[in-house]
């Protein structure tokens, strides 16, 4: 059917299709084995070293034996807690202006920005928290009634500050996907506009908007990096807000760069169960956003 | 096919003419479960255009991208039957697509040049995939966009962006693309459907034009441009959901003037379609 | 004509503002709204001002030389940033390059060759790997990548590849090749999601155009999709690149910690995000804090500029259509 010669280059036409082809698919397959890997990795080294007392029991003193992650799992549990009080009514105003009331040259500088701050490395937006907050808390002392300058105040701010754009954008999005018809209808009935947006808008965007929130907050669960020099970490129980405090990823790191076996158990039972945590949350969303939008 | 239109087939065939002949022979052609045409068998004429009409959803394009294997490029689809290029089954196992494809070219209802390129490397992209060295890519492209009637208007602006051209002119140049890879049957779907009433008439003399070297085969749904530019003329109809079938086959004339199936008298004088 | 029984209807319409500018309500709505959004971004701007007065004492002692500078000597009070800036884009730059080729060749499998049974839970895995908190990177990297590099994959390499510029050893179980491997890991994810999406967008019409002239599938790739999808894919591994830059715990578990200028894969060295991660807690005197925090100044401006760039770019693929920063 072809030429000699033409038949020579088709077959080296289809060898290099072949080839990278396999190339490909081998890169499709292997982008998967890091998590695979990981997970195994948890898995094996975390299962094995829980225990109930991880739940019940403060932290040992360095070295000795015993003792559980108890003022871990509660700190981390309270600095969301703090994070999200601090971090979403902002976040959510922003999402609404940017949405409602931000459509012209003015709220594409602010979008400017508000995406520009989602992509500043947390280790930076601590130093920052440590800068402007920590080492201003003395002035504050008439309301904390402590010198602790490393609080667990600090540290939600500092959450707060990763939180904030990324709620606020998306925030924007579902409000933008509820259809224009549904305001109009809102204010055909005479409803002026603010209240349409918190009455009937933002409830209709607020699935879209949880699961966002629900995703942020996996994120957060896991830094540990903007809380090293804010909330500091704490080997005391402490549900106080102006003193240090300590939280699970935070712990993680400290007992994974200690000598001490023990703590190196204890640092992989947590992240089995920081990792479950946020997994189960991230996928948990996902979810949730799939059957939204069947 | 009658035995006038075979003869009227051999009359006119230019002296180097490369056209080959189609012959399709019980073609059913899958989308998953669905049969877009049913059971089609016919004879396509070499050197000579062929038009297929019928109404929407009859199978048309179809049975036009079956005949390049352009058809199971989507999913789920299949092919039973055969179709015989210059009387080899380009469904054979041991055949390949793309070998297949250089020889039956493609234009296609939208102009579809590359974006990111120039007029001049659309033009060639063809034949440099098929091993042209760069002084033979020169010759065939000015070549290709000659016959394809778009030299003249492109010639000082070759390195220009493709898209930059009006649609007939990126219509013409995506012909000029199919012919530079020197095929032997040129498939045209539509190919006016998206131009201007000027442009159309300037593809029309083009496939007149083309239809002395090559086989020339076109879905149409404007029946006038059918029995304008065809030699012969295929009805294809699809009945309650089974898939297209072929209703009439014969010369242009005959199927505009006095067919032989009630369907085609029905289709042709616009009672239905 | 109404029937007399029927009872008027209750009068239910309580005065409501005026639905114009001037409804008192309204108008405070909107300003706390606008309030709250300018706060949030005039953020940047206090955190550009914050950093740079803090750091004053180190800006105002070393200025630009700090860049260029590789002595870091904390009781001396000498400090020079170059070890931890070579660092990060050494670091930085080679996971961009791994990422990038990887993540371009997945994201291709999943477009043109995976059926749908095997794309969707393979997307779904590769973006699980995104939810991953940092510090369980380090932890295997610490554990499992460290030890496997130092036993089995660099001795391999310095068998083989000895002969390539930077690989000498001695090959411990920490160092640039470690966080190299770690960073790549963790910026596949958005690699491979942003390109994905850019890939399956290219119009078919493309596709059949090429394939219609006899070409090969990895011909219509290369030739159709890639040049279509450029300016998407190129965002997609600008935005991993600023990613794998801020970086911190994972690459300060795994980097060696050593303020030299690294000479080998094998090398123990520190990025911006890592020594401050590191050394932060323990300053010696206020000019090492200053110092750091200068450090975290330049990490805060490289960043924001790499940013820009992939926004920019991004930008003009989607033609400003909203790109969600969850991934």
């Amino acid at each position: 059917m072809i030429a000699a010669p033409v038949r020579g280059r088709r077959r080296r036409r289809s060898v290099v299709d072949a080839i990278a082809s396999g190339a490909m698919i081998a890169a499709g397959l292997g982008a998967m084995i890091p998590l695979f890997a990981i997970l195994v990795f948890i898995l094996l080294k975390g299962i094995p070293a829980l225990n109930v007392a991880l739940i019940t029991k403060n932290l040992a003193p360095p070295g000795a034996h015993g003792g559980g992650l108890k003022n871990s799992i509660v700190g981390s549990l309270m600095l969301i807690g703090l994070t999200l009080l601090i971090g979403l009514p902002p976040a959510i105003a922003t999402g609404v202006y940017l949405a409602e009331y931000g459509r012209g040259k003015l709220g594409f500088a602010i979008r400017f920005l508000v995406d520009v701050l989602a992509g500043v490395p947390s280790i930076v937006i601590g130093i920052f928290v440590y800068s402007a907050v920590v080492l201003n808390m003395g002035r504050l002392h008439w309301l904390t009634g402590s010198d602790q300058k490393f609080t667990a105040f600090a540290g939600g701010i500092a959450l707060a500050l990763i939180l904030l754009p990324v709620v606020a954008r998306v925030t924007e999005e579902m409000l933008l996907l509820v259809p224009q018809l549904t305001r109009e209808s809102a204010y055909a009935l005479g409803v002026p506009k603010w209240r349409a947006i918190v009455t009937i808008v933002l409830p209709a965007a607020s699935g879209g908007i949880m699961t966002g929130v629900v995703l942020a907050t996996a994120r957060i669960a896991g830094e540990a990096a903007p809380l090293l020099f804010t909330a500091l970490g704490n080997n005391f129980y402490s549900t106080d807000i102006f003193r240090p405090i300590d939280a699970l990823p935070l712990r993680i790191f400290i007992y994974a760069t200690g000598p001490f076996q023990e703590q190196h158990e204890q640092a992989f039972a947590g992240s089995f169960v920081l990792v479950m945590l946020v997994l189960a949350m991230s996928v948990g969303a996902r979810l949730a956003l799939q059957r939204r939008q069947r | 096919m009658t035995a006038e239109a075979r003869q009227l087939a051999d009359t006119q065939r230019l002296p180097d003419a490369t056209g080959a002949a189609v012959r399709v022979l019980g073609l059913t052609a899958w989308y998953g479960p669905v049969a877009g045409v049913r059971d089609v068998s016919l004879d396509f004429a070499a050197n000579r255009i062929t038009a297929i009409i019928g109404p929407s959803g009859c199978g048309k394009s179809t049975l036009l991208r079956c005949l390049n294997r352009m058809h199971e490029v989507v999913k789920h689809a299949r092919v039973d039957g055969q179709v015989l290029l210059d009387g080899r089954d380009i469904y054979a196992a041991d055949v390949d697509a793309a070998v297949v494809r250089e020889r039956v070219g493609m234009v296609f209802q939208r102009p579809n040049p590359f974006p990111t390129m120039s007029i001049w490397d659309n033009v060639g992209v063809g034949p440099r995939l098929a091993g042209a060295h760069s002084s033979e890519l020169s010759d065939i492209s000015e070549w290709a966009l000659k016959k394809a009637g778009l030299w003249n208007e492109v010639s000082d602006k070759l390195r220009t962006p493709a898209i930059a051209l009006s649609g007939g002119q990126q219509q013409r140049l995506c012909i000029a693309r199919c012919i530079a890879v020197r095929p032997e049957v040129i498939l045209m779907d539509e190919p006016c459907s998206a131009l201007d009433p000027v442009a159309t008439i300037r593809i029309e003399d083009l496939m007149r034009e083309l239809a002395r070297e090559y086989t020339v085969i076109i879905v149409t749904h404007n029946m006038h441009q059918a029995a304008r530019v065809s030699d012969f003329t295929a009805f294809l109809l699809a009945e309650d959901g089974q898939g297209g079938q072929l209703v009439e086959y014969a010369d242009t004339d005959t199927i505009f003037t006095g067919p032989g199936d009630q369907r085609t008298e029905s289709y042709v004088t616009g009672r239905f379609g | 004509m109404q029937p007399a029984d029927i009872p008027s209807a209750p009068n239910f319409k309580r005065p409501t503002g005026i639905f114009n500018r001037f409804d008192t309500r309204e108008l405070v709505f909107r300003a706390l709204v606008t309030l709250a959004a300018f706060t949030v971004a005039a953020i940047l701007m206090l955190m550009l001002f914050e950093l740079t007065r803090t750091a004053w004492p180190a800006i105002s002692k070393f200025g630009i030389s700090f860049l260029w500078s590789t002595d870091w000597n904390p009781p001396k009070e000498r400090f020079g940033a170059l070890p931890f800036i070579a660092g990060t884009i050494v670091t930085s730059l080679l996971a961009l390059v791994l990422g990038t080729v990887i993540g371009v060749g997945a994201a291709l499998f999943l477009v043109e060759f995976a059926p749908p049974w095997v794309r969707v839970p393979v997307s779904y895995v590769v973006e699980l790997l995104a939810a991953i908190p940092s510090v369980v990177y380090g932890l295997w990297g610490v554990f499992v990548l460290g030890p496997w590099i130092q036993h089995t994959a660099g001795p391999y390499i310095l068998d083989y590849f000895s002969w390539v510029p930077f690989v000498k050893g001695p090959v411990l179980s920490v160092g640039i090749l470690a966080a190299v491997v770690i960073l790549t890991i963790m910026i596949l994810p958005t690699i491979v999601a942003i390109s994905r999406d850019v890939i399956a967008a290219v119009p078919r019409s493309q596709r059949e155009g090429i394939l219609a002239l006899g070409a090969t599938r990895w011909e219509m790739i290369r030739i159709a999709v890639l040049p279509y999808a450029r300016s998407g894919v190129l965002g997609a591994a600008i935005l991993g690149l600023a990613r794998a830059i801020g970086e911190t715990l994972a690459v300060a578990l795994v980097i060696g910690n050593s303020t030299n200028v690294p000479d080998s894969i094998f090398s123990p060295a520190y990025t911006m995000a890592a020594v401050i991660a590191n050394q932060f807690r323990e300053v010696e005197n206020p000019m090492h804090e200053a110092s750091l925090i200068y450090v975290g100044l330049v990490l805060l401006l490289i960043t924001l500029l790499v940013n820009a760039i992939a926004r920019a770019l991004v930008w003009r693929v989607t033609r400003g259509q909203i790109t969600t920063v969850i991934e």
